[in-house]
């Protein structure tokens, strides 16, 4: 074990005890709660095995499953995300992704933005139509996904430019 | 043959993908159903343990507005006891059919469609599946899964769950079921066309079931519409209780239900 995977070790363990300990508990203007922990996802090494990081998606959201009661809905999303994670990053980074040389942290603003944005909306959508698992419940479930996406995302970016190192 | 393998090699992501989105998707309709056994549930060890730790932690800053509700309760209880007409003394209560466990609620959430409370007793203290969890106010749910220390509770902000209950002055009852949208109001539905209530009157639990006591308060009507096609009422009632901010609770645990049950099915047969 060399100290580059200790590194995702701790960073996937202190992003699930922040998410579950801290962020479910706060529910911003009583009903809007932010879900940070995918950013474990989205920080990932962009040159990583396809089948790793499908491993990772699952085990980290049924983590968060575990703590929550929701059964597999944030496995699904999670799972989503990671399978999907090679196409947005070609999207919203465009050829460089290809050359396996782009920084997140040190990203054009405007692509980072993109990037970030349209992996949250993604899970979120995914999560919130498995919680209410209803069609009665279209519009509380696109206004919950807008309203967490906006939140989430915002600090999704705060920390990623907090901690540019 | 080794034209399937060659498949299974070339496509190993996309079907390792499909493999672990069923499985979570199973997961997510299993909790979505009410009786089934759940696998991921916040009453394994480590996620019980940790959500302690948490509790144990915010539990002094939630400690004086605990202290006046207690308080408000005493004197809720006290008052019903010296203004009893007849005396209650304690051969009453030990003959009493329910006798009452406090907890702590541990982990609360009230901004899903399904919501499940986790609680801070267990096998080892006497609680059991089906047991009924009432608060300070009014009612939270009915146990649904238990390990040695935790146990893990349906609340009754649960789309899955529906409580007899009926209106404190008559007996019509109805069956109380959550919408999925305010945790402060829930509905009574299927009373009949012949109750006469008003707005303001009180809903308390009913006597058709063996789970909760009857006559538990739990809310205030808040509005009616009547529904001309079957003739049932469905009723907008207010909780006493604010969902959002409960600390402790009170699991009921029944004495004779057995003997209850044991009459139940001789009737029947």
């Amino acid at each position: 074990m060399n100290s580059f995977s200790i590194k995702y070790i701790i960073q996937f363990l202190v992003l699930v005890l922040i998410q579950v300990l801290v962020l479910d508990h706060v529910l911003l203007l009583g009903y809007i709660n932010p879900y940070i922990y995918i950013l474990f996802i989205l920080m990932l090494p962009f040159d990583i095995n396809r089948i790793y990081i499908l491993f990772i998606g699952f085990l980290l959201g049924i983590s968060i499953d575990f703590f929550n009661d929701t059964g597999g809905v944030h496995a699904a999303s999670t799972l989503l995300i990671a399978y999907l994670r090679p196409f947005i990053l070609r999207l919203s980074f465009g050829l460089s992704y290809d050359y396996k040389s782009i920084n997140l942290k040190k990203a054009d603003f405007k692509k980072q933005f993109l990037y970030v944005v349209i992996m949250v909306f993604i899970h979120h959508l995914l999560m919130f139509s498995l919680e209410y698992f209803s069609v009665n419940y279209v519009l509380d479930i696109l206004k919950n996904t807008i309203y967490s996406t906006i939140f989430s995302s915002i600090l999704i970016i705060i920390i990623l430019r907090l901690f540019k190192t | 043959m080794q034209q399937i393998i060659k498949f299974f090699i070339r496509n190993k992501v996309g079907i390792l993908f499909v493999v672990l989105f069923a499985i979570s998707i199973q997961l997510s309709i299993q909790s979505h159903t009410y009786h089934k056994s759940k696998w991921v549930s916040s009453t394994n060890t480590l996620s019980a343990f940790l959500l302690n730790i948490r509790y144990n932690v915010t539990k002094y800053f939630e400690l004086n507005e605990e202290n006046k509700k207690l308080q408000y309760e005493n004197v809720y209880l006290k008052k019903r006891l010296h203004n009893a007409i007849q005396p209650i003394n304690d051969s009453v209560i030990l003959d009493s059919l329910y006798t009452f466990k406090p907890c702590y609620i541990i982990s609360n959430s009230y901004s899903k469609v399904d919501n499940y409370v986790l609680i801070n007793k267990g096998l080892s203290d006497g609680v059991d599946v089906n047991y009924a969890v009432s608060l300070p106010n009014g009612i939270l749910g009915i146990v649904e899964k238990s390990t040695e220390n935790y146990s893990r509770v349906i609340s009754i902000l649960n789309t899955n769950l529906s409580i007899n209950a009926k209106l404190k002055a008559s007996n019509h009852f109805g069956s109380l079921q959550w919408d999925g949208l305010n945790p402060n109001t829930i509905y009574l539905k299927d009373l009949p066309r012949s109750a006469s209530f008003n707005i303001g009157d009180t809903i308390v639990t009913g006597s058709n079931s063996l789970i909760f006591p009857k006559d538990i308060p739990i809310g205030l009507i808040k509005d009616y519409e009547l529904n001309e096609n079957i003739g049932y009422y469905n009723i907008e009632v207010k909780l006493f209780e604010d969902m959002t901010n409960i600390n402790h609770a009170y699991v009921i645990i029944p004495k004779k239900i057995k003997q209850a049950k044991s009459l139940i099915n001789t009737n029947n047969e």
